[in-house]
This record gives structure tokens, C-alpha cells and sequence, in this order.
């Protein structure tokens, strides 16, 4: 009677500890996934934003006047007063650093190319959380739309180098550090946001007249299917006299 | 055998002549044979849009967006060369309706149609100006075509010297082209079916313009993280309570 007792006793007492074991270990699990919850990246306005409200359409400067042949600067009324043209470019130099103070960016910078189909490689391995510049496209400073990329996001939902660039807005400051010692400054001219089925190539990887910059990130609904964004958010930026 | 030295210096001297009379794009850095355009409108159209072209020997692949044009009406779009290169500003007047731009007022400025950009089956030479069947029709349109050209105006569209003009303008706001202008190009059409709506110069692009969009996206942040660790945690949770309360009941009865 008395052992039958002591061992229903037991059996209870450990009935109880693996309970409460349970409840302690699912707790911390949950505590722990509740530590890690990252929210959406932001996003620019649905309708982008632009610096230049008269300006239609609202995209970087393009009026392309040539030393060879004057064009009237009429052609697009309204960006002609903040045209880039104003601004000395400057020579060929490999960008090595970005810094967007705005969103408190500050990530070495190196170069990436186009892989078999033409699409721009993205950063990978051990410099996947930094900004990468297409080395196609013109060093930031020259003459041309210089590109510049980097995650918004990583494996394990960790937020990447441009989690941020959503909230960047027209008037911030964009500076990249170039090989030869210079620092090239850009203003936001423009924060879009454009479906990768409907890229607008022309407006970011088209011609400009003066030195611009563009920089490109992820954002919008996530394609479980796919594992990728479906939108891209391009910053529009012009070089500035410091 | 001197002459034959001299023959072997002429080839020689055209072989590394050629790739220099391709022009300045690929003597460019980060040139590619590449161009692109901004269009904006003329005559207070209210039309915009974009186009791009490569051009590889003769050949000329020409992507053309447009949008606010009037609908389901032909829109005459052409690569014109010649004149300043430059499209007119929006506010410029010409001898048409209440003094809109006719596509002969800015001639000086644009030059000529060198490529008309029918759709298949129509010709794209400037003779196929105003084939009205082969343009397309919409309000918004997705154009692209590669066309074959003389080496003289595939060199000229190379170097930046294109300007891409769209026509078609409803001054009046009656949804189809009419009025008693009669065209400039064509008396027997309205002025309206082809005073110049929007223009693009098509300049060099400094790069070779990469496909689409970037996938520098790692994962979603959208939704729940770690959904599983979260469901069996509370899972664990539910069990151990549930647990816990059986057993206390049975101990109190």
C-alpha cells in the first residue's frame, strides 16, 4: 500500500517536472522567435518620390545638352535649374566606400559584373552584407549613371546593408569613396520603387548628362516560390559640389 | 615586292582602322553600342516614354514605350536624323491648329525620318513614313523591332545622332484626329494624325545596360519569422500546462 503510494507519488513529481519542463522550453522558444521578428523593409511612397515636383516625368535630369551641339535647355521645363551639368565630373576611379548617412550606411564597396544572361551579379559569400558597384558602368563622379547594389536582406532574416534604403528621401546625401583619395557627394534626386518584371533600364541604366548615381535594393512582397522580392527600390542621385 | 609591302600596310592600316569607325561608343571606356531616350511630350500632349536601341553592324534592335498617346488611333513613329539633332521644347509653336508644332516646323531642328518603326509587315524605310497601318494604335504601347539599315545611318544612330519622334496629336479633344488643318506630310490627313506628340534624342549609354531588375533580396521579413520554432514552442507550452493543471486536478481529488 505504502510503496504504491510512494510510487504514484513519484510518478506524479516527475509528471509535473516534465511539464513544467515543456512549458519552459516552449517558452524560450517562443521568446526567442518573438526576439527575432523583423519587420517589413520600408518602402518609398507607392507613387516614388522625386526632389523636382515640376518635373515630368518625375525621373534624374536627362536633358542632354552635348559640347558639340547646344541643345535648348527648354526641352524638360523644370529640371534644367538643378541640372548636374553644373557640376565638374570627375575623372575615372574605382569607388572602394559608401556612406548614406541618412540610414546609417557605412560599407566598403567593391565590384561586381554581369553574369551569362546580362543580369548584375549580387553580392555573395563573405562580402554578401556589402554594397557592390557594377564595373560596367561609369566610377561614381564620371559622366553617366554610376551603379551601386546591396541586399536588403539575408539568409535567416537578417536585415542586409540596404534594409534601409526604402526611407532614404530626396535632398539626402549619398558620399563614395573612390581609390584615388576623392570623395564623390551625391544628393537624392529620386526614391522609386518598380516591379523587376516592368524595370525602368532606360531611366537607371540609361544615358545622363552629368555624373549621377544609382542605387539599387530589393523590396515589396516576397515570391516564397521564387525567394525573391518582387520589386526593386532605386535611389536617383546627382553629383553635388561639396 | 615593294608594292606588296605597301598592299600588306594598307590592309594592315584598314584592319585597325574599322574598329575605330565604329565611333566613340566603343572607343568608350564603358561604352557599349547602346542608346537611350527620354521622351517628352510636344504640343501639350500629355504623351511620354522611353526607348532604347543597340546597334550591332547594319542591324538596329529599337525598344519603344510610350504612354498618354490618344487611343486607337495610329501613332507614325520614326528615328529621325539630320538638322541640330534635338528634339523642340513642348512650348514651342509651329503653322498648325492655334499654333501647334507641324512636324515640318521643327525639320531643322530634328531632321528627317532615316527608320520608320512600323511593326511587322510594314518597310522601315523613310518612305514608310506615314503607313498608317503598321504604327501602333494604343494609348500606351510596347514597340520593338530590329531593323536592318544602311551602314551610313546604323553609323549615325551609333554615334548619338538619332532623335526618336512620335506623332499623333487630339488638339481638340475629340478623341479621333479631325479638324480642317490638313497635314503638312499629307493633305488628305487631319493635321491631327501627325503633328509631333513626343521626342527623345537617343544619346549613348555609358554602360552596357544590364537585364532587368537586381536580386539582392535575401529573404522575407514580411510576414512571421520562424514560424515553426514559434508553433511547436506554444505547442510545448499548451502540453506543459495542460499537463501540469491534469495533474494538480487529480492530485486535489
Amino acid at each position: 500500500m505504502n510503496s504504491g503510494k510512494d510510487s504514484a507519488r513519484r510518478r506524479h513529481t516527475l509528471v509535473v517536472a516534465a511539464c513544467a519542463a515543456l512549458l519552459a522550453v516552449g517558452g524560450s522558444a517562443v521568446a526567442w522567435a518573438a526576439s527575432r521578428q523583423v519587420e517589413e523593409p520600408p518602402a518609398p511612397p507607392a507613387a516614388g518620390v522625386t526632389a523636382d515636383v515640376t518635373a515630368e516625368p518625375p525621373t534624374a535630369q536627362r536633358a542632354t545638352p552635348q559640347p558639340s551641339t547646344p541643345r535648348p535647355s527648354t526641352r524638360q521645363p523644370g529640371s534644367s535649374t538643378r541640372d548636374a551639368s553644373g557640376v565638374t565630373p570627375l575623372p575615372a576611379s574605382r569607388p572602394v566606400a559608401v556612406r548614406i548617412p541618412g540610414i546609417g550606411v557605412d560599407s566598403p564597396v567593391h565590384g561586381l559584373g554581369l553574369d551569362d544572361e546580362g543580369r548584375l551579379r549580387v553580392p555573395s559569400g563573405a562580402r554578401y552584407n556589402q554594397v557592390a558597384w557594377y564595373d560596367g558602368s561609369p566610377t561614381p563622379g564620371e559622366v553617366g549613371p554610376a551603379v551601386l547594389e546591396g541586399h536588403v536582406t539575408g539568409s535567416g532574416y537578417a536585415p542586409s546593408v540596404f534594409f534601409e534604403l526604402g526611407n532614404t528621401r530626396p535632398g539626402d546625401r549619398i558620399e563614395v569613396d573612390r581609390a584615388d583619395g576623392s570623395t564623390a557627394a551625391f544628393e537624392v534626386t529620386e526614391v522609386r520603387s518598380a516591379p523587376k518584371t516592368d524595370f525602368p533600364r532606360v531611366d537607371v541604366y540609361g544615358a545622363t548628362t552629368g555624373p549621377e548615381l544609382r542605387v539599387i535594393t530589393c523590396g515589396g512582397t516576397f515570391d516564397t516560390s521564387t525567394g525573391h522580392h518582387l520589386d526593386n527600390v532605386i535611389v536617383f542621385a546627382s553629383l553635388v559640389r561639396d | 615586292m615593294r608594292t606588296t609591302r605597301i598592299t600588306t600596310i594598307a590592309a594592315a592600316a584598314a584592319l585597325v582602322g574599322l574598329p575605330l569607325a565604329v565611333g566613340p561608343a566603343s572607343a568608350d571606356d564603358h561604352g557599349g553600342s547602346e542608346l537611350t531616350a527620354e521622351l517628352t511630350q510636344l504640343n501639350d500632349s500629355g504623351a511620354s516614354g522611353t526607348a532604347w536601341a543597340k546597334v550591332d553592324g547594319t542591324q538596329v534592335e529599337v525598344k519603344v514605350e510610350t504612354t498618354g498617346l490618344l487611343d486607337g488611333a495610329p501613332h507614325a513613329q520614326h528615328i529621325h536624323i539630320g538638322g541640330q539633332g534635338v528634339c523642340p521644347s513642348n512650348d514651342q509653336e509651329g503653322s498648325g491648329f492655334e499654333g501647334a508644332l507641324q512636324t515640318t516646323d521643327a525639320a531643322d531642328q530634328y531632321g528627317g525620318v532615316a527608320v520608320s518603326l512600323t511593326m511587322e509587315p510594314g518597310e522601315t524605310g523613310p518612305d514608310a513614313a506615314l503607313d498608317v497601318d503598321n504604327f501602333p494604335t494604343g494609348a500606351s504601347n510596347t514597340y520593338s523591332r530590329t531593323i536592318t539599315v544602311s551602314d551610313e545611318v546604323a553609323q549615325q544612330i551609333a554615334d548619338g545622332d538619332g532623335v526618336v519622334v512620335v506623332h499623333g496629336v487630339d488638339h481638340d479633344g475629340s478623341g479621333a484626329y479631325d479638324g480642317d488643318t490638313k497635314s503638312d506630310l499629307d493633305p488628305s490627313l487631319p493635321s491631327e494624325a501627325t503633328d509631333p506628340a513626343a521626342c527623345g534624342e537617343l544619346d549613348v549609354a555609358q554602360m552596357a545596360m544590364p537585364e532587368g531588375g537586381v536580386e539582392t533580396g535575401g529573404a522575407d521579413t514580411s510576414g512571421v519569422e520562424y514560424p515553426a520554432v514559434l508553433g511547436l514552442g506554444g505547442l510545448a507550452m499548451a502540453l506543459g500546462a495542460f499537463g501540469l493543471i491534469a495533474t494538480r486536478r487529480r492530485a486535489t481529488r
